[in-house]
């Protein structure tokens, strides 16, 4: 009865917005979550939330964009030129592009902002060290040499940290550039015409913009919350049709009523610090029994939401030009039989000298919040039933990426939510250096490094099968299962959402 | 008189900097820097640090923070409002957080007070009976669990108020949840300093006199156990002022209590200072006024 | 009827004294009388004595209670999960099939351990430091106020955070270093946290409501003429001070307990209390608000055992004020 009524409000309001808008199936204003204030960052070159990275896409364009499918398709660029040996892209910019106070977008433009993102050093500063070399040779030309054949190239300068920068507005603001409505100007489908910091940004469509007409909501709200409880309780209350955050716990009575799966492109695991952590994960055989004495089923199903167990590291649906998914062509770290992988574990442990887990010493396992520590005690639960080690105590921290990054911490959570779907993204988190594990092997850095330089697919994924192997030789991490992103989103009353890698661009909804 | 008062603020102007350097120091001990994201490699770690002058030595940093100061500059923000003026982020947030406290402050006292001076009249006598339960109950419970069986009831389940603070009537829950603890205390406290009063000699004398048990209270009682909830009140309308954190947190209020603890998970220096900074001149303003005001209320109390 | 009852002159108070009233100067019967008598005002206290037979319950529950149990508090049983209330968990059990009553026994250890050794800190802190500034007065005790305004001007949860933060590593070290520390470790960090903050912080209020009681005794007139009559510091302290403080020092320091209790629920809040599988009040009420809306259960136990303990804290602190303060007569 709730839902009808909800329907036939909905109805009425968009009823409402037809009279008063000029488009006839224009929704005149929506309302979505956005995460916290420091996850709205709207300068390309510093921005690394993934509610950053969605309200960018909004008010920027890259010389690729998403389309109404979530395809990635050319944007700020009218057409693209790929050298013989895949290592020349030649851009030509379109001629009805400008900046939200009418100036020409020009090819200098970007190349100031790769500048800009390289030399402001945050987190996606590398993003582009495939380009060895970019160009502007007229306003409307770009030319990029590439470090090596990059097949998912669309992929990164659809990334919003690709995406132009005014240099004059830099300049002039500085420190505080994009941190207020008149402190920065747009090149995208929309403006950023009201901020109240805390609690909601307002952007307004362009008309302007060069598809304008393919744009069908006029006014976006983003209402910035922090707490799972908030956002789900603001959805359910009608007074936002997005949320990025779902309650794990209620999640599953969410289900028919907004709750959505996508799939994730994401790992769920834990990972051991190799480098000062105890003394005891130094022991293969203590890490491998840790392993395997997961009971990974248990975990899906305490979490129940539509995860799959996890054999491998790289998750699912990363798929080859013949639509083989590479982890099918994986060998799996362990068996499905988790009765003889404890057995296996148990002798492990015996092995590394804590037979029945007597003796073994105390260790913290840290993670960020509760619905991860409630998977964390399931896992030092299931390491307590199984070896009899009941020394390992979960503390959620406060700050857990910098605790995570400065090593304190013996065992910690860690997810990947990939930018862009391709191996690599996922494969590069245990490079030597890029990992909080403190984990390091020749073998594994040289393996990745042949197969991000392969042109070819079958020898590429050979290295990363390589690379696989190697983790779980090593077991630096632990992998759990391979979660899939969810999401509220009212769709029994709107359509038209595009997802992309955990970014969201609500530009082309439509009412049902 | 006017000598003790500059004396005063000399004073308070020295517990200001005290607190200044405790802070700096303290919040340089934490582990960890404002650079650390998931997604950040040492490089760039680097050279924002270097960029904000945070591998110099901790003296030298001091030393320019105060020198900033002095000139009213606080810097900007390193991480939670990348850029923008601490001074400006910090105002901002305090102006809604006096919108929110000043009208949670009046709820709590106008339950608070005349309710205590209920229950110190009907004393052992049931409205006594049940305001005692219902405030202590108040005090009780945790703000979080009361932020959250609110929002369930109103918001989720009956759908009459909103989530968030910025929608229409979004400030009732929020003034609520700030109020009901205060409000629960001062029931208590007032009634515990009018039953102290009560037993005092000179208001014998006014019952001697034939007074109303209801004029002695209202009028005498009350009068003279005013200083205990001045004393109450001065750090509470500090805190009610820079507000809760859980209330701005669950109902997404854009005020300063958030702060006070995302600030310090962020490790964003400049903001932890101008944060600290804000509320301990507050705090020591409030004493400062709380000390005036005993001298209104009760002229035996000397200004130290 | 106020004034016959006011102005009534009851027969034993025309009675003459008895002999040795006076005589006994230095031996201890004015003391055993006046807690005598504040025993008795407190037995005739209903509400007091019902707080404290609910804390002693409590106290009976949380100490006694886990190891009556079937199940012990990180024990996750398979199958059980999710469980509502039922006769073989009377509270039900949490998303990994951990029985709550046995978790709520332990849960309100902790808690009690955190309100009473916060409480005990605070008073001993507060109590010297506030009669050593009263009792000495002049610059050391301007000197010494001056500290307790700037300790006073420090807002609390950023220094709980701060420094929870700075000993996390220090701590751990020196727990996993030294054996006999070991059962610390289980309760983790964040409420060592509590106790130094408490040392360093909340011991403010107490030591201003000491030193106001020694200032104001100072001036009194009795006071004076012990004084003059010669009578020694340590004299005044043990036959004026204590009774006339102690009052207000228990009653401020059990109303600490319900505030460390408190402060030890919103760390949990914010994820920085007791350490899992360890479990306080605040952590289960807090890992509790997510399940809200399917399994309120887990909130209504441990929020409920919270307000009783700081109820009956407060309730018995309040009647042992009454009761040992010489000043509050029946009326």
């Amino acid at each position: 009865m709730r839902k009808m009524m909800m329907a036939l409000s909905a109805a009425l309001a968009s009823a409402m917005l037809l009279a008063g808008s000029a488009m006839a199936d224009n929704l005149s204003s929506i309302s979505v979550c956005a995460g916290s204030e420091d996850a709205l960052i709207l300068n390309a070159a510093h921005v690394d939330t993934l509610e950053g990275l969605s309200a960018c896409r909004h008010i920027f364009e890259g010389l690729y964009k998403l389309d109404q499918e979530g395809n990635i398709v050319l944007g700020q660029a009218a057409s693209v030129e790929t050298s013989e040996d895949g290592l020349t892209w030649t851009f030509t910019l379109r001629d009805d592009i400008t900046w939200s106070d009418g100036e020409k977008v020009k090819a200098q433009d970007f190349i100031y902002s790769w500048d800009y993102l390289i030399s402001e050093s945050d987190s996606y500063s590398s993003l582009m060290n495939m380009v060895s070399e970019y160009t502007a040779p007229d306003e409307q030309t770009l030319v990029l040499k590439l470090a090596f054949p990059c097949a998912y190239l669309p992929s990164i300068l659809c990334f919003p940290s690709t995406y132009p920068v005014r240099q004059d507005l830099v300049e002039e603001y500085g420190e505080s550039y994009a941190t207020d409505p008149d402190k920065s100007v747009y090149n995208g489908a929309y403006i950023v015409t009201d901020w109240t910091h805390q609690a909601s940004l307002t952007m307004q469509k362009r008309a302007e913009y060069y598809d304008a007409d393919s744009i069908t909501v006029d006014e976006i709200q983003w209402q910035l919350m922090s707490d799972n409880n908030t956002k789900q309780a603001a959805f359910q209350s009608g007074e936002i049709i997005f949320s990025d955050g779902v309650v794990e716990e209620t999640a599953a009575s969410l289900e028919g009523m907004g709750l959505q799966y996508e799939s994730g492109y994401n790992n769920y695991t834990c990972l051991f610090n190799l480098a000062n952590g105890n003394e005891v994960l130094q022991d293969v055989n203590v890490r491998k029994a840790l392993l395997l004495a997961v009971n990974r089923e248990r975990l899906v199903t305490l979490r129940n939401m539509n995860d799959t167990v996890a054999y491998t590291y790289t998750p699912a649906g990363l798929t080859g030009s013949d639509g083989t998914d590479f982890i099918s062509t994986v060998s799996p770290w362990y068996s499905e039989d988790y009765e003889a992988n404890c057995e296996e574990a148990k002798k492990l442990l015996a092995e590394a000298g804590y037979e029945n887990g007597e003796g073994f010493p105390a260790l913290r396992y840290i993670v960020g919040n509760n619905d991860r520590k409630a998977i964390a005690e399931a896992v030092t639960g299931d390491w307590n039933h199984v070896l009899g080690i009941d020394t390992i105590t979960v503390e959620t921290v406060e700050n857990f990426f910098t605790a995570r990054q400065t090593g304190d911490f013996d065992i910690a959570y860690f997810g990947w939510y990939m930018d862009y779907p391709d191996i690599s993204n996922m494969l590069g988190t245990m490079v030597t250096g890029a990992n909080d594990a403190g984990y390091s092997s020749e073998a594994y850095d040289e393996a990745y490094n042949s197969a991000i330089a392969e042109e070819d697919e079958a020898a590429q994924w050979e290295s990363y099968r390589k690379c696989e192997e190697i983790l779980a030789e090593d077991v630096p991490v632990i992998p759990f299962f391979l979660p899939q992103t969810t999401f509220l989103f009212d769709d029994a009353s709107y359509d038209g959402m595009v997802y992309y890698c955990g970014n969201n661009f609500f530009g082309y909804l439509t009412a049902k | 008189m006017a000598e003790k008062i500059i004396r005063r603020v000399l004073l308070a102007a020295f517990s200001l900097f005290v607190i200044i350097s405790i802070t700096f120091f303290l919040m340089n001990l934490i582990p960890g820097d404002p650079f650390m994201s998931e997604k950040a490699t040492e490089e760039s770690r680097a050279v924002l640090i270097a960029k904000y002058g945070l591998d110099q030595p901790l003296l030298v940093q001091y030393g320019k923070y105060l020198a900033g100061l002095f000139h009213g500059d606080m810097g900007t923000s390193y991480v939670l409002q990348k850029g923008r003026a601490i001074s400006t982020i910090v105002t901002d947030a305090f102006a809604v957080s006096v919108k929110l406290g000043i009208r949670a402050l009046l709820l709590a006292v106008l339950l608070g007070v005349p309710l205590g001076c209920v229950a110190g009249f009907f004393k052992d006598k049931l409205p006594d009976g049940i305001l005692r339960v219902t405030s202590a109950i108040g005090i009780s419970v945790p703000g979080y669990v009361i932020a959250a069986v609110l929002m369930l009831v109103f918001a989720v389940k009956l759908r009459i108020l909103p989530v968030s603070y910025g929608r229409p009537m979004g400030e009732i829950m929020p003034i609520v949840t700030l109020a009901v603890y205060p409000a629960c205390y001062l029931t208590r406290l007032t009634r515990a300093s009018i039953l102290e009063v009560l037993g005092q000699d000179y208001l014998k004398t006014e019952r001697a006199k034939g007074m109303s048990e209801l004029v002695v209270i209202f009028i005498h009682a009350l009068k003279n156990s005013l200083v205990p909830i001045i004393t109450y009140l001065g750090p509470l309308t500090a805190s009610i002022l820079t507000g809760g954190f859980v209330a701005e947190s669950v109902f997404n209020v854009p005020g300063l209590g958030r702060y006070f603890v995302n600030a310090i998970s962020a490790r964003d220096y400049t903001l932890i200072m101008g944060v600290t900074i804000f509320y301990a001149a507050l705090i020591i303003f409030m004493n400062l006024l709380c000390d005036i005001l005993y001298q209104v209320v009760d002229p035996r109390i000397k200004i130290g | 009827m106020i004034l016959s009852s006011q102005l009534k002159i009851r027969e034993e108070d025309l009675l003459p004294l008895e002999r040795d009233y006076y005589r006994d100067e230095g031996s201890n019967t004015q003391e055993i009388s006046f807690l005598k008598a504040a025993w008795q005002r407190l037995l005739a206290n209903r509400i007091a004595m019902c707080s404290l037979l609910v804390i002693l319950l409590i106290l009976l529950f949380s100490a006694i209670g886990p190891s009556l149990s079937p199940y012990s508090y990180e024990q996750q049983i398979y199958g059980d999960e999710n469980m509502p209330p039922s006769w073989t968990h009377p509270f039900g059990t949490d998303r990994l099939g951990r029985d709550l009553m046995v978790r709520c026994m332990i849960g309100t250890r902790i808690s009690l351990t955190v309100g009473i050794i916060s409480a005990v800190i605070v008073l001993i802190i507060g109590s010297i430091y506030g009669s050593v500034s009263g009792l000495v007065g002049g610059k050391v005790d301007l000197i010494m106020m001056r500290i307790v305004d700037v300790v006073y001007s420090v807002p609390e949860i950023l220094l709980i955070v701060v420094i929870k933060l700075v000993i996390d590593e220090p701590l751990t070290r020196l727990v996993t270093s030294t054996p006999f520390l070991k059962p610390l470790q289980k309760m983790g960090s964040g409420l060592i946290a509590i106790f130094i903050v408490y040392g360093c912080l909340y011991w403010v209020g107490m030591a201003r409501i000491v030193r106001g009681q020694v200032l104001q005794l100072k001036e009194m007139e009795y006071v004076t003429a012990a004084e003059a009559l010669g009578a020694g510091k340590s004299w005044l302290i043990r036959k004026h001070l204590i009774p006339n403080c102690i009052g207000q020092l228990i009653a401020t320091a059990m109303l600490q307990i319900p505030s460390a209790i408190f402060t030890e629920a919103f760390l949990s809040f914010l994820g920085i209390g007791v350490s899992a599988p360890m479990a306080s009040l605040g952590s289960l009420t807090s890992e509790a608000l997510s399940g809200l809306t399917t399994a309120p259960y887990r909130m209504i136990f441990p929020a409920a055992l919270i307000s009783l303990i700081i109820l009956a804290f407060n309730l018995f602190g309040d009647g042992l004020r009454d009761a040992l303060d010489p000043k509050m007569k029946k009326r």
